[in-house]
C-alpha cells in the first residue's frame, strides 16, 4: 500500500488545549471513515491533513510532501470542508469553475471539468442558479463538486451528507464508494455512525484528541453489541409487553417507570430486541420506542472504559 | 450513467509534484473584479470619478482658444498635480467600496479555506487581492490622469507637445502609486483585522481623517514641521508636491518630502506584513 496520508505522533495544541494528541497512522487508497464526538478532534485533524494548520510537534505527511507549507500538493488535493461559505454572487458552474481556475484550468478546461463534477452531484439542473439561492443540501453538494472537480487523488470531506435528503445521501455515499474503488483516499468525517457504514468499513476512531481505535467497522459493532443499550417504550399494555420481554436471553434489566408508564429495558442485541417489540406491538399497543443512550457520546464513553 | 466521467475514468496517478504555476492570483484578481463590475455602484464611483476629466479638458480647450487665460489658468504640472489630488477622495470613497469586504468576507464565512486548498501561497492570495484594489484604484487615478494628459497634450501641443513635457507621464504614474499603494494597504489590513466589511470601510476612514487631526493637534502643540508626518494625507500630498516640483501650502511647507515618503512606505510594508500575520485559513481560537 502506497500511504498517502502520514501521521507521525502528530499533535497540536491551541494555546493550553489539546486538540490532538501523538496521533500516528497511515491511509492509503480508499474510503477511510473518521469517527468521533463533536470535539474529539476530527476537524483539527482533518486541518493538519489538508495543510491548513502545522502540527505543534510531530509530521504530517501529504503525498509524500509536508503537508503544511507545501501548496503544490493541492494539484491532487479536494477538501470539502465544514464551513458554510460560497461565492453566494456565483452560479454553481461559475462557483466550481473559478475554483478551478486556481488550479491552473484555462476557461474550457475548468468549465467541462465543473460541468461534469456538477452533473456527478446532480446538480446540473440548477448549475446555473446562484449558489445564494441553494438549499442546505445543494449548497453541500456544491461544495462537493468543487473538491471532486479536479479530479484529486487524496479527498478530505468533513460532514459531507449534512443537510441531504435521504436520496442524495445515497447518491453521495454511493459516489465516495466508487471514488475509493477508483483508488483515491477519501477520508470522511461524521459523528453519525449508521452514514459511514454505508461508505466503508474502515474507521479511525477519535476521541479527546486521540485515536481511539484504527480497524473494521465490524470490530466496533462488536464492542458496541456488547455494550448494554437504554431503550424506552411507551405501550398500552406495558405489563404484557415486559411479561414477554423478560425470557429474551440479551435482555439486562427491566424496569416499569411508575410516574409515566413506560417501560424501560437494558438490551445488548438491539436488533433482536427490536424484532420482538415489533412483532408485540399489535398485541400490547406499542405506540412509541426510543433508544436512550444511541449516541456516539455513550459508545465512545463505553469505549473508552474498556 | 451518463454523468459519472470523474468515477468512472479510474484512479489515474498524478504526480504530486506538479510545480506551482505562475501568476497563480491572476484568477483571484479576474473573478474579483467581475464581481465588483456587476454592482452599479461601483460603476457608478469610476463615473464620478472621471467627470474631473472632462473638466480639465474643457479648461485645456479654452486655454487654447484663448491663449490669454493661460495666465490665470497655466496648462502646467501644477494643473496635473492638482486633478491628480482632487482624485484623493474619489479613491478613498472606491477604496472602502470595493476594498472593505474582499478579505474581511473571506475570513468571517471561512471562504479563504476555498482559496488556500487550492495550490495558492498566503502570498497570492493576498497579490489577487492586492490586484482587485491595484485595478479598481487606478480607474480613478493613474488612468483619468494619463487620459488627462494624452487628451490635454493632443488639445495643446504648443504648450505640452515638447519632449519634455514628456516627463509628466512619469511623475502622474508615480503620484497615483502613491496614494494607491499605501491606501491598498491599509484598506486590506483593516478588512482583515474587522471581520465585517462595515467595520472595515469605517475604520479605513477613521485612520484617514484621524491621522488628519492628530497632524493638526500635534502642528498646535509642538509646531513642528514633522507634524505633517501624523497624517497620511499630507504625507501623500508632500511627496505629490515633491514629484511635480509645485509650491507647497502652508500646511506641508516645511515638511521634508523625503520623510513623508519613507512615513509611506513604512506603511505599506506594515500592512503588507499584518497582512502575512493575520490572514489565516483556520482560526486558532486560544
Amino acid at each position: 500500500m502506497t500511504a498517502r496520508v502520514v501521521f507521525k505522533k502528530a499533535s497540536r495544541w491551541y494555546g493550553p488545549v489539546m486538540a490532538l494528541n501523538d496521533v500516528s497512522f497511515e491511509l492509503g487508497p480508499g474510503v477511510y471513515g473518521l469517527l468521533g464526538p463533536n470535539g474529539a478532534g476530527k476537524s483539527s485533524l482533518l486541518k493538519l491533513a489538508s495543510g491548513q494548520l502545522r502540527p505543534s510537534q510531530g509530521t504530517v505527511e501529504l503525498l509524500g510532501r509536508p503537508a503544511f507549507g507545501s501548496p503544490d500538493v493541492f494539484h491532487s488535493v479536494g477538501l470539502c470542508s465544514d464551513t458554510d461559505a460560497l461565492f453566494e454572487d456565483f452560479t454553481g458552474l461559475q462557483f466550481v469553475s473559478a475554483l478551478l481556475s486556481l488550479n491552473g484550468f484555462d476557461e474550457v478546461q475548468a468549465r467541462k471539468l465543473a460541468t461534469e463534477a456538477i452533473e456527478t452531484v446532480d446538480l446540473k439542473d440548477a448549475m446555473h442558479r446562484k449558489v445564494g439561492g441553494y438549499s442546505k443540501g445543494m449548497r453541500q453538494r456544491i461544495k462537493l463538486a468543487q473538491s471532486l472537480a479536479h479530479r484529486p487523488e487524496v479527498l478530505f470531506l468533513d460532514e459531507p451528507l449534512t443537510g441531504m435528503d435521504p436520496q442524495n445521501r445515497k447518491r453521495i455515499s454511493d459516489l465516495m464508494k466508487r471514488l475509493g474503488d477508483d483508488g483515491r483516499t477519501v477520508l470522511v468525517s461524521t459523528h453519525i455512525l449508521h452514514e459511514l457504514e454505508q461508505v466503508t468499513r474502515r474507521v479511525l476512531l477519535i476521541h479527546n484528541g486521540r485515536v481511539l481505535a484504527e480497524g473494521d467497522l465490524g470490530e466496533i459493532r462488536d464492542l458496541l453489541d456488547r455494550h448494554p443499550r437504554s431503550v424506552r417504550i411507551k405501550a398500552a399494555d406495558t405489563r404484557g409487553l415486559a411479561r414477554e420481554l423478560v425470557s429474551l436471553p440479551d435482555l439486562v434489566s427491566l424496569n416499569l417507570e411508575d410516574a409515566t408508564g413506560h417501560l424501560l429495558a437494558e438490551i445488548r442485541k438491539p436488533d433482536a430486541f427490536f424484532s420482538k417489540v415489533q412483532e408485540l406491538s399489535a398485541a400490547c399497543g406499542v405506540e412509541e420506542m426510543w433508544v436512550t443512550d444511541e449516541n456516539l457520546e455513550s459508545v465512545f464513553s463505553y469505549l473508552v472504559s474498556k | 450513467m451518463s454523468s459519472s466521467q470523474i468515477y468512472e475514468q479510474h484512479y489515474r496517478r498524478l504526480d504530486a509534484s506538479i510545480p506551482l504555476r505562475a501568476q497563480r492570483w491572476i484568477p483571484i484578481a479576474r473573478e474579483g473584479l467581475k464581481a465588483l463590475v456587476g454592482f452599479r455602484a461601483f460603476l457608478g464611483l469610476i463615473a464620478i470619478g472621471w467627470l474631473p476629466v472632462f473638466g480639465r479638458l474643457v479648461q485645456v480647450y479654452f486655454t487654447t482658444r484663448f491663449p490669454e487665460a493661460r495666465r490665470v489658468v497655466p496648462v502646467d504640472d501644477k494643473l496635473f498635480f492638482d486633478f491628480m489630488a482632487m482624485q484623493l477622495p474619489w479613491m478613498l470613497l472606491m477604496s472602502a467600496y470595493a476594498g472593505a469586504g474582499l478579505i474581511a468576507n473571506d475570513m468571517r464565512t471561512g471562504g479563504l479555506l476555498l482559496y488556500l486548498s487550492r495550490p495558492l501561497t498566503l502570498v497570492d492570495y493576498i497579490l489577487g487581492k492586492f490586484s482587485i484594489l491595484f485595478a479598481s484604484l487606478s480607474m480613478v487615478t493613474l488612468i483619468p490622469g494619463v487620459v488627462l494628459f494624452l487628451g490635454a497634450r493632443s488639445l495643446a501641443p504648443d504648450v505640452l507637445g515638447d519632449a519634455a513635457h514628456l516627463l509628466l507621464l512619469p511623475k502622474i504614474i508615480g503620484f497615483s502609486l502613491v496614494m494607491i499603494l499605501p491606501t491598498i494597504g491599509l484598506v486590506l489590513v483593516m478588512s482583515a483585522l474587522a471581520r465585517n466589511p462595515r467595520f472595515a470601510g469605517l475604520g479605513f476612514f477613521f485612520v484617514f481623517v484621524g491621522t488628519t487631526v492628530a497632524q493638526g493637534i500635534a502642528w498646535q502643540a509642538t509646531r513642528s514641521p514633522y507634524a505633517g508626518l501624523a497624517s497620511i494625507q499630507a504625507c501623500m500630498r508632500r511627496v505629490g508636491e515633491w514629484i511635480f516640483q509645485v509650491k507647497p501650502t502652508r500646511m506641508t511647507a516645511a515638511l521634508p518630502a523625503e520623510w513623508a515618503l519613507l512615513v509611506l512606505v513604512l506603511l505599506a510594508l506594515g500592512c503588507f506584513y499584518v497582512l502575512k500575520t493575520r490572514v489565516r485559513a483556520v482560526e486558532v481560537v486560544k
